[in-house]
């Protein structure tokens, strides 16, 4: 086999995520197709105006977003590295067996200490 | 592929200090959250208790000789590490005691203040071992992270914030230097362990990948011409912050370059003396003239150390045993030296609330003592016998005469007489001008403790330092193969006699 | 046939990178910023790298670019104010990597000098080759069964256990301190 039938092979097997990519697409596009197409319209000026409680619209709708969202996002990011390591060693766990499972008690131990302080100190929390 | 790890108690028995400290810092920040009614103070003794503990396991280490290597040779423990880690660990020890009286003015979060200096510390253990290039980027970014917080910890005061800014967005592109010279070496030589790159000839891409090394390196150290975020960091960074960050990881960043220069780099000598030698002399002078013009203290003392650093350059550009041994030396005394003027500045800052080196007039009659032991530490840095300073660059100065580096000895002694004159500028203004509020200064009791031990490591190393030259010699035995007098030293005539 | 994946996603990721800088509305920046992660995620695909893919798309595409919308919408920034006069260096860079394009194209085609210590020398393969990089990456890559992620793991929790275990310590000091930095209002509960 030349080394593009080989490749092609390979990328079979991501077939499903591709399937999965589509029917995500087509669920998006679908439903806003369904409602553009069955909604009724009758457009007026009053109607397509901004509606904020009755009263005129006075600022922008893009505000300055709280700072407290940020601390989220970053904590977001080092939980998210930490899922990265586990994702390699859940795969050959079968291979490393109880030194893996120790070393990765270390290694969430350590994560741990930071979560329980993180939630003590209410970083967690929002105000 | 098989799985093949074994680790033996006696392999985790070299891991033993690291862990020690690992426990302990967990131990500091759970305290410090499970007990909110704590003195924060008691945190600070709880991490000295926790750091003499790994000090004695690191003298208990150095004395019964126990080294090794582990994790396929990317970590190891020998003399020299150890040596750099107790160097490392005491400084750490020193700062924390510096900080008590600084830390209680913090509006919030003091307890993580000790934990972050602990876990920087850690990681400058860890980089004192690092044995090949991927521990050296993880080492060295773990001990800087902690670093970058505390240089920003004054978060209502702008300078700090700038301080931190300035730092992080220039670690972070040192950061990047160093891992794109690692992936160099790496592509050219396909190894990364210290020992095994030496034998590797120069190619282009290896020179490239070495040279970005070094100067990722180089801002660690703050040598010129990568000193760019020192003077406004050590401005805007809390004091004792400032006293750390002007020690310790110059010392870690040392126990790097010296493996690199001397393992790696031992055959390629030639290649890299006029390197160091334009990297060594740059330094000095650049520091000491700057200094002269400043107003502050904190960046009077930045510009000092970039110009000790250029000092320290001087023995690994002598890239022989004996070089090596110097710069251990040297790094001792300026531990002392350059930690105890800072304690003193932190003392003076805690309790008059300046840092503008016109408020140290008339020190002398405000406290006699403080400026007793200023005047110790200033002449020490400057390299005034008996004091420690004058042994560090009398023995630095003498692995380069043994080389042949004459051009690098004037302009170290003519920088000797330039850092004279500013060191002694502080001494007028502290021992004759007059002072604008004569009320006297007292100072605490770990303040003063810290000072005292400065004063004594700055007289003993100076008056009695045979024990540690002798410590120093025998912790350098790994580069017993550079002799020195070698063939080598023709050479660099340009720079010879 | 495998030559249309490689164009494909290198296609996408370009007119995606593009449309980054060239959009006037920051969001839109973001969002396409996110297209192009994930279709450099398909490229690492192609090349057998799935870890690398899985690390694009969950951390880069799940949790950086997370960030970088906060950090948009936390400064508000207004569409006319992202640009400068910064022609120049943007010609300059531009000349650079079209010159280097260039020099690859022209001798990208020689052989890579051969290594100093006889190892291979990973990074020049498939770099220098740009059209035949499905060629050069199907050869011996796919005779083995295990995946990348497997073969990761098993070098990671092994040989480099140490940088593994000094990463959970990176990530514990940088928790603590992007609390100490970022959060507002805790005080010392007394």
């Amino acid at each position: 086999m030349s080394g593009s039938e080989l490749l092609l092979d390979y990328l079979a097997r991501y077939f499903p995520v591709l399937l999965f990519i589509g029917v995500a697409l087509a669920f998006g596009v679908v439903t806003l197709a369904i409602s553009y197409l069955v909604q009724p319209k009758y457009p007026e000026t009053e109607k397509l105006s901004p509606y904020e409680c009755g009263s005129e619209p006075f600022s922008d709708a893009r505000m300055p977003f709280p700072v407290r969202y940020y601390i989220f996002a970053m904590l977001f990011v080092i939980f998210d590295i930490e899922v990265i390591f586990l994702y390699p060693w859940a795969v050959v766990f079968d291979n490393i067996g109880l030194i893996g499972l120790v070393e990765m008690l270390v290694f969430i131990g350590l994560f741990v200490v930071a979560y329980v302080y993180a939630w003590r100190k209410g970083a967690l929390e929002w105000d | 592929m098989t799985f093949n790890l074994t680790l033996s108690g006696s392999d985790l028995l070299l891991l033993l200090p690291e862990m020690l400290l690992t426990v302990w810092l967990c131990v500091v920040l759970i305290v410090d959250f499970a007990m909110p009614r704590l003195p924060k103070d008691r945190l600070a003794y709880l991490s000295v208790g926790g750091l003499a503990a790994v000090l004695v396991n690191l003298l208990w280490f150095d004395r019964a000789g126990v080294t090794g290597t582990l994790f396929a040779n990317m970590f190891v423990v020998d003399r020299l590490a150890v040596f750099f880690k107790l160097f490392i660990v005491g400084a750490t020890i020193l700062i924390i005691l510096v900080s008590v009286d600084y830390v209680r003015r913090f509006r919030f979060f003091k307890g993580e203040y000790y934990f972050l200096v602990l876990m920087s510390a850690l990681g400058m253990m860890f980089m004192a071992s690092a044995n090949d290039l991927l521990s050296v980027f993880i080492t060295l970014e773990f001990s800087t992270f902690g670093f970058y917080v505390l240089v920003a910890y004054l978060r209502d005061d702008v300078a700090s914030n700038e301080a931190g800014l300035k730092f992080f967005i220039l670690g972070v592109f040192a950061a990047g230097l160093l891992a794109y010279g690692i992936s160099l070496v790496y592509g050219e030589t396909g190894k990364i362990v210290f020992s095994d790159i030496a034998s590797a000839s120069p190619t282009p891409g290896l020179v490239i990948g070495y040279l970005l090394i070094f100067a990722a390196l180089g801002f660690k150290i703050g040598a010129v011409p990568f000193h760019s975020w020192i003077p406004d960091t050590y401005h805007g960074a809390p004091t004792p912050v400032t006293a750390y960050l002007s020690i310790a990881p110059k010392g870690a960043a040392f126990a790097i370059l010296l493996r690199m220069f001397f393992v790696s780099l031992a055959t390629l000598k030639p290649a890299w003396v006029l390197l160091l030698v334009g990297a060594s002399i740059l330094s000095m002078t650049y520091g000491n003239i700057v200094a002269i013009a400043q107003r502050n203290i904190k960046r009077l003392l930045a510009y000092s150390g970039i110009a000790q650093i250029g000092n320290i350059l001087i023995g690994l550009a002598a890239g022989t045993k004996m070089g090596g041994d110097a710069i251990l030396f040297y790094l001792l005394t300026y531990l002392f030296a350059n930690l105890g003027a800072f304690a003193i500045v932190i003392a003076v800052g805690n309790l008059i609330h300046s840092d503008e080196i016109e408020d140290y007039n008339g020190l002398n009659r405000r406290s006699p003592f403080l400026a007793f032991a200023m005047l110790v530490f200033l002449l020490s840095l400057a390299g005034v016998p008996p004091l420690a300073g004058f042994i560090g660059k009398l023995y630095i100065f003498l692995s380069a005469i043994n080389e042949g580096l004459y051009t690098l000895i004037i302009v170290g002694l003519i920088n000797i007489v330039i850092s004279m004159y500013y060191y002694l500028v502080v001494v007028k203004k502290m021992y004759i001008n007059e002072p604008t509020d004569p009320s006297p200064l007292t100072i605490s009791t770990p303040m003063k403790a810290v000072v005292y031990a400065g004063l004594a490591g700055t007289l003993i190393l100076g008056i009695y330092p045979q024990p540690f030259i002798d410590w120093v010699v025998a912790a350098t035995l790994m580069f017993s193969n550079l002799a020195g007098h070698t063939a080598a030293a023709p050479t660099i005539l340009p720079f010879g006699g | 046939m495998a030559h249309l994946f490689f164009f494909y996603f290198a296609g996408v990721i370009v007119l995606t990178s593009i449309l980054v800088v060239a959009l006037r509305n920051p969001i839109y920046s973001a969002l396409s910023l996110l297209i192009m992660f994930f279709h450099v995620a398909g490229l690492y695909v192609t090349l057998h790298a799935e870890f690398l893919a899985a690390v694009q798309i969950i951390v880069y595409a799940g949790a950086i670019l997370v960030l970088y919308l906060f950090v948009v919408m936390l400064l508000n920034l207004k569409r006319e104010e992202r640009y400068h006069a910064q022609f120049p260096i943007g010609a300059l860079l531009g000349l650079t990597i079209v010159t280097e394009v260039l020099l690859l194209a022209f001798h990208g085609s020689s052989p890579p000098e051969p290594a100093p210590s006889g190892t291979s020398t990973p990074a020049t393969n498939g770099v220098t080759e740009v059209a035949g990089v499905t060629d050069a990456v199907a050869g011996p890559a796919l005779s083995a069964v295990e995946g990348n992620t497997e073969t990761i793991g098993e070098s990671l929790y092994t040989t480099y256990l140490f940088p593994f275990e000094v990463a959970s310590l990176i990530l514990l000091v940088a928790m603590i301190g992007s609390i100490v930095l970022a959060k507002k209002d805790i005080f010392e509960q007394q």
